[in-house]
């Protein structure tokens, strides 16, 4: 039976629209239409609307809101990150570590005493995937090497694209010289102003710890690692396809073939080579968080897909 | 390691965020859509009517190609209810002269299942769903999605045997 569907599938790739489906769409959308095709088994009452107008509204307010939420992080944690002990480096300076599951966080000993957690990834994530942040001596802060966020020591907004400070983790009293990470903060809901940076910003993170690293500390079946040319359609959730980017073929994606190796105004499409870490959820690659300014690991040439 | 090029730049409009969305899903789910209803009238009229749909909800959708799968399977449904409201069975599918034999045979079969079950096998097995994904598209458990594949298979099988026969 599998056979057969499989021939059934080759053969519907043959078939395409008849027409320009999306300037059909598009002429649709942008005059007043009857809006009961949604849920067409329920009844035949028709509504008018205005839809230009509704449209243009959404347009309007998404340009303000949902751009900034799109961005957002949302970083998933599950039942497996905590509690996780994590060490707690000397006065004054911070050290990248790993919770259980994987997840890269920045431990901050600040020099009041206390201890910060914050997670590692920056909060500004364009097209759903974002970078590691670096630990800047000189400017006692942290810093998104490829989109230029920076952050307090605290993890708090300093500057830069990033719509929020960085997370941190709820931490208990420091032990032998760790700290036992017990759960995630909420999310920061705004840009608190943090402290202003004491120095010259650096203009690339310190290093953390290696992929390889990374890899054999996380548990559970999410973390997937790809050393390769990525390509990065966004949507929700994010579609990622790594393979080779070719100077004689466009690559494709899910199909769909990239428009060349630039981004285009208005196509949401990247290519990018490097080194990234997400999560498998729900089958699909997400939360792809890009490793730049972290060790990375020589051994890592291929991409791979580890679900232990 | 090194950046290709800055991927900082954001769309402009959200009318580009559903173009994306429309690039990434529109042929696949096209396809889908012409084994489910067995026509490429109401393959073309759901696709268009789905996305001209999120265009007009903008960034009221969280996860716009979710969104626009399940919308357009149900307009395709009701496109099919409405169509057969004359007619009994299901329209046989226009695969072209250039289908072999079984192909032809096998989505005659699929045009015989349940509504239910037909989106299932379409979904699963020729759009390369998940069941999770494929239950939230039809609005039903995943559970229930892998039941329905399975009987779907099963009866399948059962139309082709006859046919062999």
């Amino acid at each position: 039976m599998s056979d057969r569907l499989g021939e059934v599938r080759q053969h519907l790739d043959r078939f395409s629209p008849t027409m320009d489906l999306w300037a059909e769409a598009t002429r649709r959308a942008s005059e007043p239409v009857t809006v009961d095709r949604v849920d067409p088994g329920r009844g035949g009452r028709r509504f008018v609307i205005a839809a230009a107008v509704i449209a243009g509204a959404f347009v309007g307010v998404g340009a303000l809101v949902g751009q900034r939420d799109g961005d957002r992080a949302t970083r998933q944690t599950t039942a497996a990150t905590f509690p996780s002990r994590v060490e707690v480096p000397p006065v004054g300076d911070a050290r990248s570590a790993q919770l259980r599951d994987g997840t890269p966080v920045w431990v901050v000993n600040h020099e009041d005493g206390s201890v910060s957690v914050l997670d590692a990834a920056s909060a500004h994530r364009p097209f759903g995937f974002g970078a590691l942040v670096g630990w800047c001596a000189s400017s006692r802060g942290f810093e998104d090497p490829v989109h230029g966020s920076q952050y307090d020591e605290q993890g708090r907004y300093r500057g830069g694209p990033a719509p929020t400070g960085l997370r941190a983790y709820a931490t208990g009293g420091v032990e032998n010289g760790s700290v036992t990470v017990t759960g995630a903060d909420p999310f920061p809901s705004d840009r608190v102003q943090g402290d202003l940076a004491v120095g010259p910003a650096c203009s690339d993170g310190s290093p953390g710890i290696t992929l390889r690293e990374a890899l054999d500390r996380s548990s559970g079946e999410m973390v997937v690692i790809a050393n390769a040319p990525i390509l990065v359609v966004a949507g929700q959730p994010t579609l990622v396809c790594s393979g080779e980017v070719r100077e004689s073929a466009p690559p494709t994606c899910d199909g769909v073939e990239a428009p060349g190796h630039r981004l285009e105004s208005g196509q949401r499409w990247a290519v990018v080579t490097g080194t990234f870490v997400g999560r498998i959820i729900d089958n699909t690659v997400q939360d792809i968080i890009f490793t730049h300014g972290w060790k990375l690991d020589p051994d890592l040439s291929t991409a791979t897909t580890r679900r232990p | 390691v090194e950046l290709m090029q800055d991927a900082a730049v954001e769309p402009q409009t959200q009318v580009e965020r559903v173009r994306a969305t429309y690039e990434a899903h529109h042929l696949r789910m096209w396809r889908a859509l012409l084994a489910y209803s067995g026509s490429a009238d109401i393959a073309d009229d759901a696709v268009a009517e789905a996305f001209a749909q999120l265009l007009r909800r903008g960034d009221a959708v969280d996860d716009p190609a979710a969104w626009v799968w399940r919308s357009s399977f149900r307009i395709a449904a009701g496109d099919l209810k409405r169509r057969q409201r004359g007619h009994a069975a299901m329209p046989t599918p226009e695969v072209g002269p250039s289908a072999p034999e079984s192909t032809v045979d096998l989505l005659a079969a699929i045009g015989q299942l349940s509504v239910q079950q037909r989106a299932c096998v379409v979904l699963c097995d020729l759009a390369d769903q998940s069941a999770v994904v494929a239950a939230r598209i039809l609005g039903t458990s995943a559970a229930t999605v892998r039941v329905q594949r399975m009987r779907a298979r099963r009866r399948l099988r059962e139309l082709l045997e006859d046919r062999d026969v």
